[in-house]
Formats: structure tokens, sequence, C-alpha cells
């Protein structure tokens, strides 16, 4: 007859297996288990807890999802729990998938209250996962295309520079073109300052979206352009930046 | 960071002298001991039979071994 729940903790640590062996004058029925499973090291694994007969017969075994390699996990075993469908798969070691490319400095007309698609450099794109990220162009511009499905940060960067002075209440702004998803960190509208006594000017603007890359609505590929605009009343000379980076590829 | 997982556990399973619990990694293909798995902050809750002397404080105070 069951008196009282008692934890058995303390049981050290061990590689492969660690048991605990019922001594004389003990009888108790095993409620439940827990162990942290830690296979940084190894390949995959299912963590399992085992009832051993005086004989060292296996009598049960309890096995859990498959953990996958290099993978760790805090394993509760305990009746009535149903059995996790999907494995641990770790951390990836490699970081987040990324994208950058700029502009150098170019002559940027003036666009009125529009804006437009500025072409990214056609020899400075890098990443580090071309399965995620390339190099694309439209109409000669250049952009950087996701292109799986996913979640992405994009930011887009503009900074302008003239010596001409510029109309009063000018301003400069950026945008991408982009599928649907959210603003998020922009300052998509910076005005102009006088920065040194030359004269010069410089203007900047940021920009940030969360974008989401998807079938049916927005289906991967989904090219992200740069887009400018300024008011000056003058050419400017203007640098842009795009990076691109994959936060996830689960989607809603 | 270790995930949590839950996994069934068969209920009202009575042990007594001689019997072991493990906890262990099995290879997910073959089901042999994974070595290079390291098991750690293992924990029993056990029902105490009530007519048994079951001593708690051994338990508590070196399981992982086996106790004469």
């Amino acid at each position: 007859m069951a008196q009282e729940t008692i934890p058995v903790q303390g049981l050290g640590t061990a590689s492969g297996k660690l048991d605990y062996d019922v001594s004389a004058g003990q009888v108790f029925d095993l409620m439940a288990g827990f162990a942290t499973f830690d296979g940084s090291a190894a390949g995959a694994f299912k963590p399992a807890i085992q009832v051993l007969a005086p004989s060292g017969a296996v009598m049960v075994s309890t096995v859990g999802a498959s953990v996958a390699a290099g993978g760790s996990a805090d394993v509760t075993f305990a009746p009535f729990l149903e059995n996790d469908t999907s494995g641990v798969t770790p951390v990836s070691s490699t970081g987040l998938a990324w994208a950058a490319n700029s502009t150098g400095t170019i002559n940027f007309a003036d666009t009125g209250f529009n804006i437009a698609n500025v072409s990214l450099s056609s020899g400075g794109f890098v990443t580090n996962d071309a399965t995620v990220f390339a190099d694309a162009t439209s109409v000669g511009v250049h952009g950087i295309e996701a292109l799986v499905a996913g979640y992405y940060f994009v930011w887009v960067t503009v900074l302008a520079t003239t010596q001409v002075a510029p109309t009063a209440g000018a301003f400069i702004k950026c945008r991408t073109t982009s599928p649907i998803g959210q603003e998020f960190n922009s300052s998509l509208i910076g005005p102009w300052l006088q920065t040194d006594s030359t004269p010069s000017w410089q203007a900047c603007a940021t920009y940030g979206w969360g974008a989401v890359v998807q079938s049916p609505s927005s289906p991967a590929p989904e090219t992200f352009f740069l887009a400018a605009g300024q008011n000056s009343g003058a050419t400017v000379a203007l640098e842009a930046w795009m990076q691109v980076v994959q936060i996830s590829t689960k989607l809603l | 960071m270790a995930a949590p997982m839950n996994a069934p556990l068969a209920p009202y399973f009575s042990l007594g002298a001689g019997y072991t619990v493990r906890f262990t990694a099995l290879d997910a293909t073959t089901g042999a001991e994974v070595a290079a798995v390291v098991i750690s902050n293992a924990t029993l809750s056990v029902d105490q039979a009530e007519s048994q002397n079951f001593t708690l404080e051994p338990i508590t105070e070196m399981p992982g071994t086996v106790l004469a």
C-alpha cells in the first residue's frame, strides 16, 4: 500500500546509463522519473528509463522521442503523459542566415515626395547561406532575394550628402519593397542638417521591416528592393545599405 | 540548453530488492546504449510500501551506487 511519495535525489552523473539499485528491505512503487540527457557530444539518441529484474533482464523500457545529434533534453517520465511526437533539435551552431549589400556612393536626383528604387551594387552581395539568399535583379535594379519561405528582418539605411543648401523643410526617406509584414525600429524620414562649415549638409534615414515570405499570398522567392527619396532641390551623393536576416522558417 | 520532453511511464510498478531503475540513452536505430550522452540531475519519485522497512536517509544521501 502506498504511503507517501519520496523524492530520491543526488543520483550523480554518468555516461550512457545511470542506475539506481533497490537495496534489501526496500519495496516501493515507481511513480515518476526525471533526468537531464546531455547529448552535445553525441549522435542522435532516445532517452529512456528502464526497470531491470535482479537477473539483469529488462522488464520495462520507456523510450522518449528522438533527440537529434548534438541535442539535449530534460526528460520527465511519468504515467499518463503522452510521448512527444517531435524530437529535440539542437540549436544551430552556425547562427542565422543573413545577406547584405550596399550601393557605394552614387548620384541621386531629387525625387520630390516620391520614392524610387535604388540599385544595390552588382558585385557587393554577400551571404553566409546561398541556399537562403541570392542577388537578384529586376529591370537592372539589384536587390536581395529570399529563396525560401520564412520570416525575415530587413534593414535599410540611407545617408545623403550635399554641398548645396537643401530646400527648407526637405528630407530624405527610405523604404524596402516587400511582401506582407510590418515595420519595426524605423526612422524612415530624416531632415537635412548642416554638418560642417564647408558648407555640407547630410541627412540619414533607416527603415526596418519584418517580412513574411510564404505561399500563396507572397510566395518564395521574394526579392527585397531598396527605395529612397529626397527633395533637397538638387542631386545629392547617396550611400545606402541593406541587410536581411532570416529569423525563422516556422510560420503561423 | 536542454529542451523539455515528456514520456509515458507504466503506472504502479512495484519494485523490491535487487531491481534496478536505469536512465539510459539508446541509439535511435539500433537501441544500443549511447555512451557519449551524459546523464545527470536524475530524480525518482517513489511511493514507499507501508509494510516494508524503507530507509530513506541512505538513498537520499548516497544514491547512485548499490546499497549494501
